[in-house]
């Protein structure tokens, strides 16, 4: 009867176990470098996503310094109860540079933003003059509308006009 | 053809089959081996990048952090609503000087005004309503067409009345304005 090569056996079982070993390792191997490289590739892309939002950030805080005129502009074409008299400092100022008297007769400011500030007032100067002001008044900052007015000739003077208005005013923002 | 006997020619056979199967394992342990070399590379440089960029990653959001964006957005926020109301408001706005130039423009030596109102409507668009007098009824028929032909009024109401006399007629008209050249309703 002829006996098995115990050798045989035994460098197959051997190189069996390798094998299974082997593949294990491998397996392993493989999978902690995927998952490994899964997470630092997102922790990359999460790095370069917040790099951008900086530089947005950074690139918006500087477009709003350099905006800052214009803005203010803005902050200030808004009446308030606090900007009132400026307000009404620039109705003189253009009744002055057109040549017409102005006189403010009422005012009503609203409690809230939704509002709308009113002013009535009362110019005097013939129609060229008067024509100026209502010109100037359409381009101040204050946006609004004219909704009222009544022209009348003054008659204390010839070709003295008296016009009676009301102004009202979009842009008002309450202190509040 | 084989001279071994049967029994040896199995032996033989298993032999070679336990052979075949020891080189298959062998070359494919050797492979893994290969595999697991080539790998190692990777898994090292992984293992010393990881903690240097999850570190970059906090520094990074902590900076970020920092920024204090909540603040800022509210201020973005703010002013572009104040820039947005600011637009919307101008484009409301309405030219009050030029339809005064153009009631002026209508105007000739034998018109003579005595009042101008103008006057808001329900639904938000105005009227001038004109008073004063006119040498001749000719003068003021005249004077109507030409507010009629003035682009930004839409239409002009002269009652009958005011043609009855030929001369020093007094006349009242209401002059209606488009409302593309003033418009305001109080409640928008």
């Amino acid at each position: 009867m002829p006996q098995i090569n115990k050798k045989t056996i035994f460098l197959l079982i051997g190189s069996i176990c390798a094998f299974v070993i082997f593949i294990v390792l491998a397996d392993l191997l493989y999978n902690y470098i995927q998952a490994q490289g899964a997470s630092i590739k997102s922790a990359k892309i999460a790095i370069v996503v917040l790099e951008d939002k900086e530089k947005d950030l950074i690139n918006a805080k500087n477009n709003l310094e350099l905006l800052k005129e214009d803005i203010t502009k803005i902050d200030q074409a808004f009446l308030s109860e606090a900007s009132f008299v400026t307000f009404l400092k620039l109705l003189e100022a253009l009744a002055q540079k057109s040549g017409v008297i102005f006189q403010a007769e009422n005012a009503d400011l609203p409690r809230s933003s939704d509002g709308k500030a009113e002013l009535n007032f009362m110019v005097r100067g013939d129609y060229p003059s008067l024509i100026k002001f209502f010109s100037l008044l359409d381009q101040i900052p204050y946006s609004g509308i004219i909704d009222q007015v009544s022209i009348s000739p003054d008659s204390t003077k010839n070709s003295t006009l008296i016009v009676r208005a009301r102004y009202v005013v979009f842009n008002f923002i309450s202190q509040q | 053809m084989s001279l071994l006997p049967q029994i040896y020619q199995k032996e033989i056979r298993r032999e070679k089959i336990f052979r075949l199967c020891f080189l298959f394992f062998s070359f494919a342990s050797e492979v893994l081996l290969i595999g697991i070399i080539f790998m190692l590379p990777s898994y090292f440089s992984l293992i010393f990048s990881a903690n240097e960029v999850l570190r970059r990653w906090d520094a990074e959001k902590q900076a970020f952090e920092r920024q204090d964006i909540t603040s800022f957005e509210d201020t973005i926020t703010q002013i572009n609503r104040r820039a947005m109301l600011y637009t919307n408001n101008e484009n409301k706005r309405y030219h009050l000087a030029r339809l005064l130039v153009r009631v002026a423009e209508a105007d000739d030596k034998y018109i003579h005004l005595n009042s101008i109102n103008l006057q808001s409507e329900n639904d938000g668009s105005f009227k001038f309503a004109i008073r004063g007098t006119a040498t001749t009824r000719d003068a003021f028929i005249s004077y109507i067409q030409r507010l009629k032909d003035t682009p930004e009024f839409l239409s002009v109401y002269s009652p009958i009345s005011n043609l009855l006399r030929e001369s020093n007629i007094s006349f009242a008209i209401d002059i209606l304005i488009k409302q593309e050249s003033y418009y305001y309703a109080a409640n928008q």
